[in-house]
């Protein structure tokens, strides 16, 4: 695994539910992400996916197995990692009562970016496009332009692995396309950027590289055109199918 | 912080409301006393006189006190009691031979308690009057007839009680006032944040967990500090206008805080925020959302304003085994403060006492909050299995850790 920034060697993260007992969220998962890459997660819902990476920016802590960032063991300095890291969730919610250059600035301020902060968030702001609503509160953004302060959140102290956890869920057409766009030009910089979605088509779109999960274990890893050489289907989608089959007649 | 001073509520409670409404509410609670006092000496109660004819000829003061209304009423005392029932009379003053003097009043109302003060001051004055006019008969002097007479001086200066109202009153409102400014930050800071899933955003950046958590801490500590430094201020600067409605031409008390007291009611105001907000923000952890969250401290929020209630018993003062009581020990040294009272030993104890009590709650909160699932924002934490993690982790040597 050279040139590794992320490393996920055989993860297990085990949740025990009153109702249903010991739930294997993620079940033996290993894979890598190499810088300058958009690495995709991609699978249905409930597969896994952002227990996945919740444990790989430390929210969660692995029951067995290691994640390593940068070269840095999450077990053994989470602190180094979320440095190293930029995560967005669906529960990585904005200060509703900051404005979005306070936001920028808060974050680059707390995650420890060495370099002039006030130029960092100007940069940031211009290349989003924000002009005079980066004074204005985040809650009374609109929902496009709150997932666009969000990843730039998660960008603002130029971390070299972007942890993104289906970004464009909930976002019209153009916006996400508008995401899709940011988050390719942060792969062009060099940045490594794990990313998981439930759409098959934009993972197509947008990765260099896939993984596909389900029900906690990986079906398969590879480039889209890996997997359909694999797998002898065109879509995504139908690969996903077959991948499933073959792990169910496997047993 | 920033974020806390652009939400209105923390705006209205840790900071409007400490400096206006506690001493709005006691100006307007001392103005309706003074106009009941008013009325009061406006009220006339209806006395009737019950007796024989020859004891009606009532001695001058009686006869011609203006504060009571005598009327007629039927011939004897089971009548005057009677129309006292039915409302007709507020009291009735029977006289008989000897003369002695019984008097039936409604003691459920305002008006029967007081034609009874007037009627007995007016007794009285009769009965001086009669002694003083016998001792003269019998050539005694109305000097040596008094046997001694008793003049009462008070020497305390109006800064001294203007000092020793405001212990009174202030411990209280102060305690109130930083449990006050205490409260909505606290939740905000944990169930809020929970609740607008900024928890996450916060747990997952490039810091220590814990020095997430003592920021949190720390803004909440000074929100109620200010408030109940404010309120201090407040309640000082306004008492005299507030009492001024009961003064009544008596000379006002001077209110003020010396110099030399003020160092120390900062660090009660310190203390008792430190400790107020540890505990609100340990049960705040608790819960999922702001509503919960509130549910959860407001028991909390009683503890700890009852300790202050205390102080209206009498000789309860600071001293060694006081101090260690939370949070008496810094309502008490407010008052002690406020009167110049506070001991070097009692204050020392108060200070390790408060800053144990904020330790223990701090690190309670630190375990609570940095469990895994509150970081990441999904708390079911049960007290068990708190225990049981807690045990867990202490046993462990270098382990994972949630930070």
């Amino acid at each position: 695994m050279q040139d590794s920034t992320i490393q996920i060697e055989n993860l297990v993260k085990v949740y025990h539910d009153r109702a249903r007992g010991e739930v294997r969220a993620v079940d033996d998962i290993t894979f890598s992400c190499r810088s300058g890459e958009i690495f995709g997660l991609l699978g249905p819902n409930g597969a896994g996916k952002t227990t996945t990476l919740r444990t790989v920016s430390t929210v969660l802590q692995p029951t067995s197995g290691t994640v390593r960032v940068m070269g840095i063991d999450a077990r053994q300095d989470p602190v180094g990692v979320r440095r190293s890291i930029g995560f967005y969730s669906s529960t990585t919610a904005l200060f509703p009562r900051l404005t979005a250059r306070e936001t920028l600035r808060f974050f680059a301020e707390v995650n420890g970016y060495t370099g002039d902060i006030r130029q960092r968030v100007e940069e940031v702001i211009h290349d989003l496009d924000l002009g005079s609503y980066a004074d204005v509160r985040v809650d009374r953004l609109s929902q496009g332009m709150k997932q666009k302060v969000s990843l730039a959140r998660t960008d603002i102290h130029d971390p070299p692995v972007l942890i993104l956890d289906e970004p464009t869920t909930g976002l019209d057409v153009l916006n996400a396309r508008e995401i899709r766009n940011r988050i390719s030009t942060l792969r062009d910089r060099g940045k490594t950027v794990l990313f998981s979605t439930h759409i098959m088509a934009e993972a197509e779109k947008l990765c260099d590289r896939i993984a596909i999960i389900h029900e906690g274990r990986l079906l398969g890893t590879g480039t889209l055109g890996e997997i359909r050489e694999r797998t002898g289907e065109r879509y995504l989608e139908d690969a996903f199918v077959k991948l499933l089959l073959r792990r169910g007649a496997d047993g | 912080m920033r974020s806390f001073l652009r939400e209105r509520q923390v705006v209205l409670f840790s900071i409007a409301v400490p400096v206006v409404l506690y001493p709005l509410l006691l100006w307007g609670m001392f103005t309706m006393m003074s106009l009941a006092q008013e009325r009061g000496t406006d009220l006339r109660p209806r006395v009737g006189l019950v007796g024989p004819a020859s004891f009606r000829n009532l001695p001058g003061s009686l006869a011609g006190l203006e504060s009571v209304d005598w009327l007629e009423v039927p011939a004897d005392s089971q009548g005057a009691a009677e129309a006292i029932a039915a409302d007709s009379l507020d009291a009735a003053l029977i006289v008989r031979p000897g003369p002695s003097f019984e008097m039936l009043y409604d003691g459920s109302g305002e008006a029967g308690p007081l034609a009874r003060r007037r009627i007995e001051n007016a007794l009285e004055d009769v009965r001086e009057g009669e002694l003083r006019q016998r001792a003269m008969l019998h050539g005694v002097s109305p000097t040596s007839w008094e046997y001694f007479h008793m003049k009462a001086l008070d020497i305390a200066s109006r800064r001294e009680h203007g000092s020793f109202m405001l212990s009174l009153m202030l411990p209280i409102f102060f305690t109130v006032m930083v449990a006050v400014g205490s409260f909505y930050p606290a939740v905000d800071s944990t169930a809020g944040d929970r609740e607008r899933k900024t928890w996450e955003t916060l747990m997952s950046c490039g810091v220590d967990r814990n020095a997430v958590l003592t920021a949190k801490y720390l803004s909440v500590t000074t929100l109620g500090t200010t408030a109940g430094l404010l309120n201090v201020g407040s309640m000082t600067l306004t008492l005299s206008t507030i009492l001024a409605p009961l003064a009544r031409g008596a000379q006002m008390p001077a209110f003020s805080i010396s110099a030399g007291s003020i160092p120390l009611v900062v660090l009660s105001s310190l203390l008792l925020a430190a400790m107020v907000s540890a505990g609100m923000m340990i049960l705040a952890s608790f819960a999922r959302d702001f509503r919960e969250g509130q549910a959860l401290v407001q028991p909390f929020y009683i503890m700890a304003i009852l300790p202050a209630l205390l102080l209206q018993l009498p000789g309860l003062r600071l001293e060694a085994l006081t101090a260690l009581v939370p949070f008496l020990n810094t309502a008490l040294l407010v008052r002690a403060a406020v009167l110049g009272t506070a001991g070097l030993l009692p204050t020392a104890i108060t200070v390790a006492v408060s800053t144990a009590a904020v330790a223990i709650m701090m690190r309670a909160a630190g375990h609570i909050s940095l469990q895994e699932g509150a970081a990441a924002g999904d708390m079911r934490l049960r007290a068990p299995a708190l225990l049981q993690s807690f045990i867990d982790k202490r046993s462990e040597k270098g382990g994972a850790h949630a930070g």
